[in-house]
């Protein structure tokens, strides 16, 4: 009997099995809005030098149907029908957009790889994660668990998580990173105004700020490290409460009764505030001669 | 009856000459056949009714913190030597739980409920803890803003909340 059984598994494979190839491709303008919606498992993203969206990849059968369409100026990309009842994670996609188009990605499950991108890159999803190399204008990444990492000279940047980590490399300009207990490390950063923000995580900063530029740090419980270039002038306001204030560079004056510190270091020119409640602040010299600037600086146990 | 086959047509033609030219229903009588034959289907809009009605008062209730709060976070340096302004945080606070209730009622999975909670307890714990600090030294701004922080970050974890995807 067991022998017949297995001989009809065999005659019928599972359905889950199925796999569907996707390839779709559609002309589309080089700074087109293209939104990807709902899809699930991991998305390549690439930003390319021809004017057209191209989907191509393999989905579970238990993925649902792609959709694919739009006009020129604004196309879309999504699934429909998904298994909710099961979290798809297998699923693997690469979508070619032009690299200045505007790129919006949503999804509950969604994690994103992207390169190339030379437009706006927004993301939001609950439990994914993303990466981004290259040079995209601006960069607005919401996730809830997932870790961000971001490595280029990227203009503008707004990143958010819960309990993700957020690692960012070489970025410029405008930088808002906030988090509720990942940790925020940053490396090679070059900012005009930069606001960090975390409620239990750790901040280390390791970059220059620009002359009249800000750099605004704070967290409750977490510990904040700065590595600054010895050459700096900055304006200082540290905080710590309940915690020490450590720095390798000469500070003048001392904390006041309510564990503030004002003071200045070099000719002054940029404003740094640093606040934490129960953590430390520490002010390091970031080496003259670094043989990695884009490295994210560390505090010791809070690499991931 | 008469001895007329009933098929005659000049019987049959006399007897349609006295019929209505039209009848009436008695009573719409729809309404109720549809109800019984769909119930769950005059249902559903109702229910998708409440729904965008919760999402489109949450996105509300959201922008209007959001405006609230843009209009009070612009100067980071600036909180720290503020005087302390109990009633702003009281009314930081008090949109934060409005923010907090109208999510109780969206349709989140299971499992994002339980990061956002593991998550608010976090944030939580930290407004506890500088309140108490602050009670203790209630004339200290950086106390202040920290709390007033803390009471931010709580709200913009709620805005970010309501924006994410729906499994």
């Amino acid at each position: 009997m067991r022998p017949a059984v297995l001989l009809l598994a065999l005659m019928f494979p599972v359905p889950l099995l199925a796999q569907q190839r996707i390839d779709r491709r559609m002309a589309v303008s080089s700074t087109a809005s293209i939104r990807i919606n709902d899809l699930v498992g991991m998305v390549r993203l690439v930003g390319w030098d021809r004017d057209s969206l191209v989907v191509v990849g393999e989905l579970p059968a238990r993925a649902g149907q792609l959709y694919f369409g739009g006009s020129t100026d604004a196309a879309k990309v999504g699934l429909e029908g998904t298994d909710t009842g099961s979290v798809v994670t297998s699923a693997t996609l690469e979508v070619r957009v032009p690299k200045h188009a505007r790129v919006s990605v949503r999804g509950a499950v969604v994690s994103l790889d992207a390169g190339g991108l030379e437009g706006d890159l927004d993301f939001i999803t609950t439990a994914g994660r993303l990466h981004v190399e290259g040079t995209p204008r601006t960069v607005t990444a919401e996730t809830l668990d997932g870790n961000v990492e971001v490595a280029g000279p990227v203009a503008s940047l707004r990143v958010r998580t819960a309990g993700g980590t957020v690692v960012l490399r070489g970025v410029r300009g405008d930088l808002t990173v906030t988090t509720v207990s990942g940790a925020i490390l940053i490396g090679g950063a070059r900012i005009s105004r930069a606001r960090l923000e975390t409620v239990s995580g750790e901040i280390a900063w390791k970059g220059a700020i620009e002359r009249g530029g800000t750099l605004d740090a704070q967290t409750h419980s977490g510990n904040i490290e700065l590595r600054l270039p010895p050459t700096l002038g900055a304006d200082l306001e540290l905080s710590a409460p309940s915690g020490a204030i450590t720095s390798e560079f000469t500070l003048k004056g001392k904390p006041s009764a309510s564990g503030t510190l004002r003071t200045s270091i070099g000719d002054g020119g940029a404003a740094i505030t640093a606040r934490t409640f129960r953590g430390r602040i520490s002010l390091l010299k970031q080496p003259e001669v670094d043989a990695n600037p884009a490295a994210p600086g560390g505090i010791s146990g809070t690499s991931r | 009856m008469t001895g007329q086959r009933p098929d005659d047509e000049t019987f049959l033609r006399s007897h349609l000459a006295d019929l209505p030219r039209s009848i009436d229903p008695p009573r719409d009588l729809w309404p109720a056949i549809e109800g019984r034959l769909a119930p769950r289907a005059r249902a559903r809009p109702r229910i998708a009714l409440y729904r965008l009605a919760a999402a489109i008062a949450l996105v509300a209730l959201s922008s209007a913190v959001t405006w609230y709060v843009a209009r009070r976070s612009d100067a980071p340096v600036a909180v720290a030597t503020a005087p302390v302004d109990r009633a702003g945080l009281a009314r930081l606070a008090r949109a934060g739980d409005i923010m907090e209730q109208g999510l109780g009622s969206s349709s989140l999975a299971p499992a994002t409920r339980a990061v956002l909670a593991r998550n608010l307890v976090v944030i939580d714990s930290a407004i506890a803890e500088c309140q108490r600090a602050l009670d203790a030294d209630p004339g200290s701004p950086v106390l202040a803003g920290l709390l007033r922080a803390a009471h931010r970050q709580r709200v913009e974890f709620l805005q970010q909340a309501a924006r994410l995807p729906r499994s």
